[in-house]
């Protein structure tokens, strides 16, 4: 609470100096897709560009899913509309449960709370196509017809770590086609390892976890192991990496032996 | 310490009319504010916010502004020597003075020579605001070694003539309301208030100044309090519990604590763009050709601003004589380069040029910051509900991909991890597979969630290999490869259906690292035992 303090004081400050970007209140903040996570919105103070593709990018395990679910959690509570294109069908339900209610279980320690939040949240619409129908050019085809259909305001396309996660010309011109004609922001999420992929991306982030985690102690050890992330904010050129911290809701049952279930299981 | 320079042209108004029309000078000269009661309202209200005015026509008088009801709402110098006074209607005006010339009260030219006035000054100093019409804020620190405050100030009257403002007043303060109050007083032309002394200098001064309703002045003078130093004398609380907001206001301000400060100014984009053709153009096809070229980039401008276009503005030209000028405006806003060329082009069609092109300019007029709105989805989810072209969307992906392709997740109150949540698809109001509702109030009220901490993208269950050393996990393999575990959370021990098929099950979390690779390449994963066939799985990473 004290650095949040902190933070709103220095923005504050930063508003005397440069009127408009720091503190702004209202109908303009709102339109603005803004992540929450100060350590990003600090190096894109418009927050993700709408009609552009950004890449969202790490390496298979590096934090980059949980922070994108934090600040898809904080768009649904702004109202914005929000469609994930799970190619791989790797989401696990559960995870994503309370997302349309601007929860989830871990969250970036610098996540600014939106207080009140919009008058109707957002809905979070997930498209797991079948692995029958899993190619590439299907995955570009949805990911079109998601951004024309002019309902959503971020359209997530989860390539994973498949082989053709890298976009084709073709892919990147009839996305970008697509979205010349509507006001979606497209984040692309690809498990990458390296950060010299330069495909014509507005703009790239790449996560990987940071060189300090957190161990949450149980009764007889750890009971949840809570990494830093490592982000890099790749925009016009520019390059800017920060950390981010963390916190997370750890489960009373990891520290108690779990109780006997009081309620029925239905049957399948 | 900041220091903060103010300063205050008296009389804005009727100097801007005087530098627009030099006639008016040494004149008796009065400006109106409305015609009638409503609009007069509406404009002193305005007048108070720094000119919001309804826009008026800033010409000289017209009947409208000539009529009786309009009221003296600024006088010059020479119509207040001959007994004009303000808030006297225009007829007992006139009646005091024959020779009474009078003008409507024009915001948009006083924010115009206010925006001029503003760019002057920056040449003083970096941080300059305009906090109301006629008032400057001015960044008066640091000028140690550029001259002092006393430079500043003189450099700032300089530039304040060289721009048609020759009366104006300078003070110096560390807080804005005390370098306001120091403009007001002195006959000198700049007061310079000593650092960190703004209460000891307001402390004399009358109550008055400070920004205080008439009633709450008069009880404040009805309780005795006459100088503002008086004021600081009483107690924070009493004054929130008798005044509110507004006796903290002046506490604060009587204390030297304001914090408007001047700011760098923003930088005025201006969107358009020229052309100068080769030769002349007469044909529609070829000046449609360099307008497309034209709109283009300045869309690209405005996109990036996020910015949509109210009214065009094309100018053509013939060898530098602008023959034609011709304002485009749009009933609804919009940055499509297509329509925008549309909407040209009929404009060119219905009016067409009747001389050959050489030159053509397209500016943008006026912009408005765009509205992303989408296409609402219904709460209801009802496919009668959605929207056509959300229904159609929904119709192609069930067609190609299935039914349940499109799905949201749904919180189960189930006891194994893998079943605590289900994607249930968003037209199906009745879900196949019963579902359990969570408390959620309960998630409120406790802040707590469902699930591990980390988002887990499944894997699927992959076959793995252990190593154990005193009965704990050090290397686990999988796909023939083998990582170290480097951290590792004690199991989570779930067991139950004994009444359908019994599961008994260990689920860790682990900190792995390839074997040869360096400590930044690590992954998380969810390991699991299942004790009934004695057997251990991958079932995922945590991401």
């Amino acid at each position: 609470m004290i650095i949040q303090s902190h933070v709103a004081a220095l923005k504050e400050h930063l508003e005397t100096l440069f009127p408009g970007k720091w503190v702004s209140a209202g109908q303009e903040r709102k339109k603005t897709l803004l992540t929450g996570v100060t350590e990003i919105d600090q190096s894109l103070p418009r927050g993700l560009v709408r009609q552009r593709i950004t890449e969202w990018g790490g390496s298979v395990s590096s934090g980059k899913t949980t922070i994108l679910r934090a600040v898809i959690a904080n768009w649904c509570a702004s109202g914005f509309n929000v469609a994930y294109v799970d190619t791989g069908n790797k989401l696990i339900a559960s995870d994503w449960a309370l997302v349309e209610q601007g929860k989830c279980n871990t969250v970036p320690h610098s996540m600014e709370v939106r207080e009140g939040g919009a008058s109707s949240p957002g809905r979070f619409w997930v498209i797991r196509p079948r692995s029958s129908t899993t190619t590439s050019g299907n995955h570009i085809w949805l990911s079109s017809q998601l951004i024309r259909s002019n309902a959503f305001d971020v359209v997530v396309l989860d390539l994973g770590g498949q082989s053709a996660s890298r976009l084709s010309s073709q892919a990147y011109a009839q996305l970008q086609n697509s979205l010349g004609r509507s006001k979606t922001a497209l984040i692309v999420v690809r498990d990458v390892d390296t950060t010299s992929s330069d495909w014509g991306c507005h703009t790239r982030l790449t996560f990987c976890w940071g060189a300090t985690a957190r161990y949450e102690a149980g009764l007889n050890g750890i009971a949840m192991i809570i990494p830093t992330v490592q982000c890099s904010v790749w925009q016009d050129g520019l390059s800017k990496s920060r950390e981010v911290t963390l916190i997370s809701h750890v489960s009373n049952r990891l520290f108690t032996h779990p109780q006997v279930p009081d309620r029925r299981t239905p049957k399948a | 310490m900041y220091r903060i320079a103010c300063l205050r042209i008296p009389k804005f108004q009727i100097a801007v009319h005087q530098k627009h029309e030099p006639v008016l000078k040494g004149k008796p000269f009065v400006l109106l504010a409305g015609g009638s009661e409503g609009g007069e309202q509406a404009s002193l209200r305005s007048i108070a916010r720094c000119g919001v005015a309804p826009r008026r026509s800033t010409a000289a008088q017209s009947p409208s502004a000539g009529s009786a009801r309009a009221k003296v709402f600024m006088c010059s110098a020479e119509a207040y020597r001959q007994e004009v006074r303000e808030g006297m209607r225009l007829s007992e005006a006139r009646g005091v003075c024959a020779d009474l010339i009078w003008r409507e009260y024009a915001p948009p030219l006083y924010l115009d020579a206010q925006r001029k006035l503003l760019r002057t000054l920056i040449t003083c100093s970096p941080k300059v605001t305009a906090l109301e019409t006629g008032i400057f804020l001015l960044d008066a620190s640091g000028l140690k070694y550029l001259g002092g405050e006393g430079q500043l100030c003189r450099h700032v009257l300089k530039a304040c003539s060289q721009s048609g403002f020759t009366d104006g007043h300078i003070g110096i303060a560390n807080s804005a309301f005390a370098a306001m109050v120091a403009t007001r007083l002195k006959r000198k032309r700049w007061y310079i208030v000593p650092a960190e002394k703004d209460a000891e200098f307001l402390a004399p001064l009358p109550i008055q100044h400070l920004p205080l309703s008439l009633e709450v002045l008069e009880s404040l003078l009805d309780l005795g309090i006459k100088s503002i130093g008086q004021l600081t004398g009483l107690s924070l609380t009493s004054l929130e519990e008798r005044f509110g907001q507004e006796g903290v206001l002046a506490y604060e301000l009587a204390h030297g604590k304001d914090n408007r400060r001047p700011y760098l100014p923003e930088l005025e984009r201006e969107f358009q763009s020229s052309v100068e053709l080769g030769g002349p153009v007469d044909a529609l096809n070829e000046i449609l050709f360099v307008l497309k070229s034209m709109l283009d980039r300045l869309m690209t401008q405005l996109q990036q601003e996020g910015l949509w276009a109210e009214e065009l503005v094309l100018s053509l030209y013939n060898d530098n004589d602008k023959f034609d000028e011709r304002p485009i405006k749009l009933i609804r806003p919009s940055n499509h380069t297509k329509f925008l060329l549309e909407v040209v082009k009929l404009s060119l069609e219905a009016r067409p040029v009747k001389r050959e092109i050489t030159g053509v300019k397209l500016a943008v007029s006026r912009v408005a910051p765009e509205s992303w709105e989408q296409v609402p989805i219904d709460p209801g989810d009802a496919p009668a509900t959605l929207s056509e072209s959300l229904s159609l969307l929904l119709q192609r992906f069930t067609t190609r991909l299935g039914e349940d392709a499109v799905v949201r997740p749904v919180a189960n109150d189930q006891y194994f991890p893998e079943d605590a949540g289900v994607w249930l698809p968003v037209l199906q109001n009745a879900p196949t597979r019963p579902v359990l509702p969570i408390d959620t109030e309960y998630l409120n009220t406790y802040s707590t969630g469902i699930g591990d901490g980390l988002v887990l993208r499944s894997t699927g269950h992959i076959p793995a290999l252990m190593e154990l050393e005193d009965s704990s996990l050090v290397a686990i393999s999988y796909h023939g490869q083998w990582h170290r575990v480097k951290a590792l959370t004690v199991p989570e021990r779930l067991s139950g259906m004994w009444w359908e098929t019994p599961a008994q099950r260990s689920y860790y979390m682990a900190l792995i690292s390839d074997e040869h690779a360096h400590d930044t390449n690590n992954r998380l994963v969810l390991i699991i035992r299942d004790h009934q066939t004695n057997k251990w799985f991958l079932a995922g990473n945590y991401d």
